[in-house]
């Protein structure tokens, strides 16, 4: 069987990556930034005395009660919103790095399926932003303890973790346009720009009332970051998974098909 | 050298949009043998051989690698071939035992390929490290250790001696050699250093403009040491016509007012001198030219003054 071994490579790749430890420095920054937010809301005098920072932190959890369900709620609002432009870094990474370092070429050339390639990078690609929020969660019970939250119940964890996975998955799926944007374009700063427009289509979309139909705006809606009315229908998971056949065909029709001119 | 040919190639053409790239190529390669491509920068060289290998896709024409096509069995005759295509590349943060360790895996063969193309290709003292400090001339050597990991039947190679130093080049010619001969492996490659070709292929395609303008067997321009025969005479029209209808010759050029040159491999000298003298004729001249590849090449890509 040939696609584990092309699966394995993928993962050989990863390991001496800096790019993979990187972002897991990443999602650690910033649940520790959501602690020193929490920490600050804590300690209002102390907020106070440092102004806007602490203002933010107030306005932040929006005068919740402070305890580990405002928290992990706060995570997994981050995980969903920041998971999309993470997730859309790494699949850049992943399928651009073929061609930013000269191998898509070699690979392609080889008697393997080239549909192999493409399948094993969105495994990868899954295996890691997986693991990425598995680790946010990590991070997230870590910085509580130390923080000394209230209301440490396993239902929270499993809540957040099943929330952020879900998150996870729908921003995967989303993501694949963003790999046939990196291997069209050979590169990563077009799929990265690529990606912050879709943002702010999200954030335009959010204000129309289109959002439950737009995938990258559907993300942002099932993270909470409007409120826990997300408004979101059958028909919303239907577009992501659309999304995800699209992004899929593109990439293997670009990847079996196209000529390679690296 | 016999049987199945390497690569044949029928009416091969390649164009993106209003650029011909490769111009209506035929292409037979003998197994066993080295074939060099040669052309100028942007000759159609590298299209050629993305096309070959199934980077690319022919405008126009097909290609077949021992027997077999890359529609009919893309596995099967990819899995035959060895090959690096323009730049040397790996990726950087891997070493060169883990590149190569990759490249096996991905062919199927034996861990045991690896530490024997590090040991033929030299690379034992840089396997630990990682191929982005590599230099250029190492970075080539990695993509030649990989290109001949599956041990192939047929070696495609694009301007193999890139970044490599003298002692490198020689060494790589000599590898290449034996190959082909001790294991009769093919190798098809590409150049644009006519020194390279010269010392390394028996046969030799000359690409200008997309089209292959010439194909020269090397090792019978060897032999025989010389490529041509040019020919003063009074009158050039009459003489032509002799050489062409009373001895048979193709391969005839005006090379001046007065000058014939004739690039057949059967011309002899003593058969054109009684053929004209008894035309009528008058000879002035008659000199079998010692023409070398650069020579040949520049007159044929049009770089001669």
């Amino acid at each position: 069987m040939i696609f584990p071994r092309v699966v394995a490579t993928e993962l050989i790749k990863l390991r001496r990556s800096k790019v993979t430890w990187v972002t897991f420095a990443v999602y650690t920054v910033i649940v520790a930034i959501a602690g020193a937010f929490l920490w600050m809301v804590k300690n209002p005098e102390v907020a106070k005395s440092i102004g806007l920072i602490g203002q933010k932190a107030q306005f932040a959890f929006g005068g919740q009660p402070v305890d580990w369900s405002s928290f992990m709620a706060y995570i997994a609002v981050m995980g969903g919103v920041g998971g999309l432009i993470m997730c859309s870094v790494i699949v850049s990474y992943v399928f651009g790095r073929e061609y930013v370092e000269g191998t898509a070429k070699n690979l392609l050339c080889l008697p393997t399926p080239r549909s192999h390639f493409v399948f094993a990078k969105i495994i990868v690609s899954a295996l890691w932003f997986v693991l990425l929020n598995l680790w946010m969660i990590a991070v997230s019970y870590a910085v509580g303890t130390i923080l000394g939250l209230d209301g440490l119940t396993s239902a929270v964890f499993l809540t957040a973790t099943g929330q952020l996975l879900r998150l996870a998955l729908m921003s995967l799926c989303c993501s694949l346009l963003v790999a046939w944007i990196a291997v069209e374009s050979r590169g990563y700063f077009a799929p990265l720009g690529f990606s912050i427009g879709t943002m702010a289509l999200a954030s335009i979309f959010g204000r129309t009332g289109w959002a439950p139909w737009v995938p990258w705006s559907i993300v942002g809606l099932a993270s909470g970051v409007a409120g826990p009315d997300t408004g979101l229908s059958a028909g919303s998971y239907i577009v992501i998974g659309l999304t995800f056949l699209l992004g899929t065909a593109l990439v293997i029709r670009h990847e079996v098909f196209a000529d390679n001119k690296q | 050298m016999t049987g199945t040919p390497a690569i044949s190639a029928r009416g091969l053409s390649k164009s993106y949009g209003e650029v011909r790239a490769v111009v209506n190529v035929d292409l037979d390669v003998k197994s066993g043998e080295i074939y060099g491509f040669l052309g100028r920068n942007g000759a159609g060289k590298t299209t050629t051989i993305r096309m070959l290998l199934g980077l690319v896709r022919p405008s126009a024409g097909e290609i077949s690698i021992f027997g077999s096509t890359l529609a009919k069995d893309r596995a099967g005759v990819l899995s035959k071939i060895g090959s690096f295509v323009e730049s040397a590349s790996a990726y950087p943060n891997l070493t060169v035992r883990e590149n190569l360790d990759m490249q096996r895996r991905l062919t199927g063969v034996p861990a045991k390929s690896v530490d024997e193309v590090i040991e033929l290709l030299r690379l034992e003292e840089y396997a630990n490290r990682r191929a982005g400090k590599l230099s250029l001339g190492n970075k080539q050597r990695l993509s030649l250790a990989r290109a001949l990991i599956n041990s192939p039947r047929l070696l495609i190679l694009d301007e193999p001696a890139n970044g490599l130093d003298p002692a490198g080049i020689i060494e790589i010619r000599s590898l290449l050699r034996r190959l082909a001969d001790q294991q009769g492996v093919t190798v098809f490659m590409s150049s644009h250093l006519l020194d390279e070709v010269e010392h390394l292929a028996d046969r030799v395609g000359i690409v200008h403009a997309g089209k292959l303008v010439e194909e020269v067997d090397y090792r019978e321009m060897r032999a025989k040491g010389r490529l041509a025969i040019e020919i003063d005479v009074d009158d050039i029209a009459r003489a032509e016509g002799i050489l062409r209808e009373d001895l048979g010759y193709r391969k005839i050029t005006r090379s001046g007012e007065a000058t014939l040159r004739v690039a057949d491999g059967s011309a002899q000298p003593a058969a054109i001198a009684r053929a004209l003298v008894n035309g009528g004729v008058a000879l002035a001249r008659l000199a079998p030219m010692e023409e070398d590849l650069e020579r040949h090449f520049m007159r044929l890509t049009g770089g001669e003054s």
